[in-house]
């Protein structure tokens, strides 16, 4: 029976060695940036060069790291072949200001088109990044609503240029009819942007190509076990569907265990709670490759602590293993060095037990 | 029931005649706003209402022995300098209201009613600290106190449903059960905003060129330039769109309430009325070359020129993104409420969005923390570690120079889920004091 399920880790990201996008998405607040901090550390230590991208407008990856990024990859410390960069898609392009007659009829048109600016900013950054030669690249993304028009963007873009050379090509020829009847002075050069928009096609639709390949290409789900981020995660799933993009991996954070320590009503109720939807989220996706991961009662910030709960990424957590034991009473010698007093009878009851 | 797109495409109607075709979505705003109303009206509204509008109509009775011009003129006078901007119905409305408490204390809670204009409240933050909880709480609690209230969802994700125990979606605005006084809810629906924002920006100068191509026997390339369907690429609208144009519809409430998606989804909606603008503005430059291009043209072969089009629908959602952009930054009508939860990571994202806010000019003054531990005498190990940890995230918000200076409220983490109105009623009493 334990055989028939898939592996509970995100280990099988680590051995497709033909990976080569990898996304992290879900519900605002699940750990997102926690969960893809964590797996670009993980792929760092089986690649030859991992980067991280964060491509959510409010960036958290500095945060994560306690390290300051920017637009380009920056090194993180204590690795050599991991960088990191936070990027936003609304940068604005080069303005096309300028350019009269025809050509200025399409820069309009081009920048008039809601979201076009985005997707070519994005389209400029994934063109970027292909030339630095990074052998895994991982996405923190925003919230599932932007992540989704982001995955969109490639598509998106595809059409509009398909668009635009047709409107071109049928229009410049009218135009060219009515400048000979009339004896005007040829007034059309190369669009600039036009040119420019050529110069990407042919990087997003390899980009478009590969994000689809599912050797190429996987989405991370990372949700809570609530109503609504199981919710978001089943409309998330079926929304990468329709793109074609390869998901079977879900990490499901802050699960309440029965542990030792995990004592007062409010957390037994809570755990009670996420048991309905733990259950829920099993039979819903039998084929996935699920990971629990458990709530820990402080925040998970710097290289150090990241490192340390990467662990169970690629370790099903067990409340119960004699690591948990070394971690309780690692646990009851911080609470005797607060308070001396109750020091000294916890001292002696580990004694005596 | 009347659409909610049927205002966007209609001319702005006269102030009078607004009411009333906002009372035809509901029976409560009509007998609310309406002094001459009978309790006959109300006979072809649901159970549910008539019992409400019952109430109504009885509070207004009790005051009726000293409801006379000269009361409401002396009424008016003491609390506005301008007179003549008034909505008459509407007002008496408050007026009565404000005479049935006089003798209540100022807190929290009555400084965010306070005042006769309609009030905006947005509440924003890091996503999943609760956002949905807190607005859909703060909007039981408006109506609880007697204030018509609307609270809008435009996260993607339209937990509002679950937050209220009751289906929301459709795009249509939905009586919410329970409360005291009218509380409507509307999830905005993404379909609707695109295709009335396609619809708004439907380009319609081939009218003229075609018959032109005809002329000259060239009418089949127009039909190919037609069949471009140019307006699929306006199948992304930019985000936060949903929100400019759910503002940009006239509501009869005292209070609106704003449940927004995620900080990044809101940073982009600050800047939105200006990207818009610019957009709009490429699209009618576009326009205006092709129609002068038409023009030119026509004037070769001596046939009249076309007048300018007077009802222009995307001049006039141009003119909508103006009217957002100031009421963003309206400090007496309009105020960001920034939720976050007690970790580092959501603390400094909140003060992120806080400077993003100032940088913007838009009003903060309350921060709310959600998801505290609640005290308890006999703590836990995992708890008071935890406690710990959120203690040492309020000392950092005490000390950000952002987040300082707004106003703090603490919510705490309950045992069960938030949902529906008795839940919500009982989370809203301790937030918002």
């Amino acid at each position: 029976m334990a055989a028939d399920l898939p592996e509970a880790t995100v280990q099988n990201i680590l051995d497709q060695e033909s990976l080569k996008w990898v996304f992290v998405g879900g519900k605002g607040g699940v750990g997102k940036t926690t969960c893809s901090s964590i797996l670009a550390i993980c792929l760092a230590s089986v690649r030859s060069s991992v980067l991280i991208i964060s491509t959510d407008p409010a960036h958290n990856l500095s945060d994560a790291f306690q390290q300051r990024f920017t637009k380009s990859p920056t090194l993180v410390q204590g690795f050599s072949n991991l960088f990191a960069m936070e990027v936003d898609p609304t940068v604005e392009t080069d303005d096309m200001a300028g350019t009269d007659g025809m050509d200025g009829l399409f820069s309009d048109l081009a920048n008039a088109i809601p979201g076009i600016d985005e997707a070519m900013s994005f389209a400029e950054m994934l063109k970027l990044v292909q030339t630095m030669d990074y052998a895994t690249i991982v996405f923190d993304t925003a919230p599932t609503g932007h992540t989704l028009r982001l995955l969109q963007f490639p598509a998106t873009l595809e059409k509009g240029l398909s668009k635009l050379m047709s409107l071109k090509s049928r229009f410049g020829g009218l135009m060219t009819q009515m400048s000979r009847m009339f004896g005007m002075e040829d007034e059309f050069g190369e669009d600039a942007l036009l040119g420019r928009l050529e110069g990407l096609k042919d990087v997003i639709e390899q980009v478009n190509r590969q994000f689809k390949d599912p050797d190429m290409t996987t989405f991370v789900c990372v949700c809570i076990p609530e109503f609504l981020s199981l919710y978001e995660t089943e409309r998330l799933v079926q929304e990468l569907a329709k793109f074609e993009i390869d998901t079977h991996n879900i990490i499901i954070n802050q699960v309440l265990y029965d542990d030792e320590d995990v004592e007062s009503k409010l957390l037994r109720a809570r755990m009670r709670m996420q048991q309905k939807y733990l259950d829920q989220f099993y039979m819903l996706y039998d084929d996935f490759n699920i990971t629990k991961l458990p709530l820990l009662p402080e925040e998970v910030t710097g290289v150090e602590a990241l490192k340390a709960f990467s662990h169970k990424f690629l370790t099903p957590y067990h409340p119960t293993t004699s690591r948990s034991n070394v971690e309780e009473l690692e646990r009851k010698v911080h609470t005797l060095r607060l308070q001396l007093k109750t020091a000294e009878e916890e001292l002696e009851r580990v004694k005596s037990g | 029931m009347a659409t909610l797109s049927s205002y966007l495409l209609s001319s702005p109607p006269l102030c009078k005649s607004r009411f009333s075709a906002t009372s035809l979505v509901s029976g409560i705003d009509f007998i609310s706003f309406s002094p001459r109303t009978t309790l006959s009206s109300s006979s072809t509204v649901l159970p549910a209402i008539l019992s409400l509008s019952v109430k109504h109509n009885r509070r207004r009775n009790s005051l009726q022995g000293s409801n006379s011009k000269v009361f409401l003129f002396l009424n008016l006078k003491q609390d506005w300098i301008s007179l003549a901007s008034l909505d008459f119905d509407f007002d008496f409305w408050v007026s009565v209201k404000s005479v049935a408490s006089p003798t209540e204390t100022i807190s929290e809670f009555d400084e965010m009613v306070s005042g006769t204009k309609r009030k905006y409240y947005m509440l924003g933050g890091k996503g999943g600290v609760g956002k949905t909880s807190c607005a859909a709480s703060l909007a039981v609690r408006f109506a609880n106190n007697g204030h018509p209230t609307l609270v809008v969802s435009t996260d993607p994700a339209h937990s509002l449903s679950d937050s209220f125990a009751q289906d929301l979606t459709g795009g249509m605005l939905v009586p919410v059960e329970g409360p005291e006084a009218p509380l409507f809810a509307l999830e905005i629906n993404p379909e609707k905003a695109r295709e009335e924002f396609r619809s708004a920006s439907q380009m319609n100068g081939g009218t003229g060129v075609k018959d032109f191509m005809d002329g000259m026997g060239l009418g089949m390339l127009v039909e190919q330039l037609g069949e471009l369907k140019l307006g699929e690429l306006l199948d992304t609208p930019p985000p936060g769109l949903d929100e400019a144009i759910a503002i940009s519809k006239e509501f009869c409430y005292s209070i609106i309430v704003f449940d927004t998606a995620p900080t990044g989804h809101t940073l982009r909606l600050l800047s939105l009325p200006d990207f818009l603008d610019a957009s709009i503005g490429k699209i009618l430059k576009l326009r205006q070359k092709i129609t002068s291009a038409t023009s030119a043209i026509k004037s070769v072969f001596g046939k009249e020129e076309k007048g300018p089009d007077a009802a222009d629908k995307l001049e006039k959602l141009r003119e909508r993104m103006v009217k957002v952009r100031e009421l963003f930054r309206d400090t007496e009508s309009t105020e960001f409420v920034i939720v976050t939860i007690p970790t580092v990571m959501a603390v400094s994202e909140s003060s992120r969005l806080s400077a993003s806010l100032k940088k913007e000019s838009v009003p903060v003054k309350r921060l709310i923390v959600n998801q505290l531990l609640p005290p308890s005498s006999s703590d836990c190990k995992f708890c008071s570690i935890k406690r710990k940890d959120q203690m040492r995230a309020l000392d950092m918000i005490r000390e950000d120079s952002e987040l300082s200076a707004l106003t703090l409220m603490e919510a705490p983490l309950v045992d069960m889920e938030i949902r529906g109105v008795p839940a919500l009623r009982f989370l809203g009493d301790i937030i918002w004091k």
